[in-house]
C-alpha cells in the first residue's frame, strides 16, 4: 500500500466516524447531494492591536473523492440541525489529494 | 483632584465620553482578557503615554501632552467607520471634556484585521486619542 493510498483511506476513515450526514449545493443552488462533512467548531483568538479577540470559528473537512472542486459560495445543509453551512474563502486540499479543508 | 493623578481622571473622561458617544458597544478600559467583538461593535480604550510636558513658571506647573490609545473593532467596514465617526464628533463637541484638558483631539487611525482560521475577519481600528492638560508635576 503506497502512501497516498493510505493517506486516502485514512481520511476515508475519518469521515466515515465523524462525518456529519448533509446535502451539498454547488454554488448554493441545485439539485442536493448526500455527503459527509466533518464540521469543527473551534474557539480561535486573534490578537490585533495589542488586543486579543475571541470567535467561534468553523472549519469543514470532506473527501474529494465526494466533492471534487469545491469553490466559495457552495453549502452544506445539515442533515440533523438544518443548519446551511456555506464555504468561505479558498479550499484547501491535502498533500495526498484526498481531503478538503475550508473555513465556512 | 485628590486622591488620584489629573491624568486618571482625564482617562476617566474620556471613557466617559467613549461610553455616552457609543450606545450599544461594548466600552472597556485596558481590557487583559480576550474579548469578543459584539453585534454593537467593541471599543478598548489603553492608557498609552505621555509624549511631552513642557515647565511653566510663577508657579511651576507643566503643560502635559498625552496620547490615550483607542481600539475598535467591528464585523464589517460601515460598524467601524461609524464607531469613528461618533469618537470623532463625540470630542470636537466637547474639547475641553467638561473642563478637565485644555484640548482633546483624536489623532489618523491606523487599520487592521483580526484574522481568525475559520471565522470572518474582524474589521479594527487603532487611533490616538491627543490631550493637553495642566498638571503640578510631571507624574501629572
Amino acid at each position: 500500500m503506497s502512501f497516498s493510498d493510505l493517506a486516502a483511506e485514512m481520511d476515508a476513515d475519518l469521515c466515515d466516524a465523524f462525518g456529519e450526514p448533509a446535502d451539498y449545493r454547488a454554488g448554493g443552488i441545485g439539485a442536493p447531494r448526500r455527503v459527509l462533512v466533518v464540521v469543527d467548531r473551534p474557539t480561535a483568538d486573534a490578537v490585533t492591536f495589542g488586543v486579543r479577540l475571541r470567535a467561534d470559528a468553523r472549519t469543514l473537512q470532506f473527501l474529494a473523492a465526494a466533492i471534487a472542486a469545491p469553490v466559495r459560495g457552495d453549502t452544506f445543509t445539515l442533515e440533523g440541525s438544518g443548519e446551511v453551512l456555506t464555504i468561505a474563502g479558498a479550499p484547501a486540499l491535502d498533500a495526498a489529494g484526498t481531503l478538503w479543508t475550508a473555513e465556512g | 483632584m485628590s486622591g488620584i493623578t489629573t491624568l486618571e481622571a482625564v482617562l476617566g473622561a474620556l471613557e466617559a465620553v467613549l461610553v455616552a458617544a457609543l450606545p450599544g458597544t461594548e466600552v472597556l478600559r485596558n481590557a487583559d482578557r480576550p474579548e469578543r467583538v459584539p453585534a454593537g461593535g467593541l471599543a478598548i480604550l489603553n492608557d498609552g503615554q505621555q509624549v511631552g510636558a513642557e515647565a511653566m513658571f510663577s508657579p511651576l506647573s507643566y503643560q502635559i501632552t498625552h496620547r490615550a490609545e483607542l481600539v475598535l473593532a467591528a464585523g464589517a467596514e460601515a460598524g467601524r467607520a461609524a464607531m469613528l465617526r461618533q469618537v470623532a464628533d463625540a470630542i470636537a463637541a466637547d474639547r475641553t471634556l467638561g473642563g478637565l484638558v485644555m484640548w482633546a483631539e483624536p489623532q489618523a487611525p491606523n487599520f487592521d484585521l483580526g484574522e481568525w482560521e475559520g471565522a470572518a475577519a474582524a474589521r479594527a481600528a487603532e487611533l490616538e486619542l491627543e490631550v493637553w492638560f495642566l498638571a503640578a508635576d510631571m507624574v501629572a
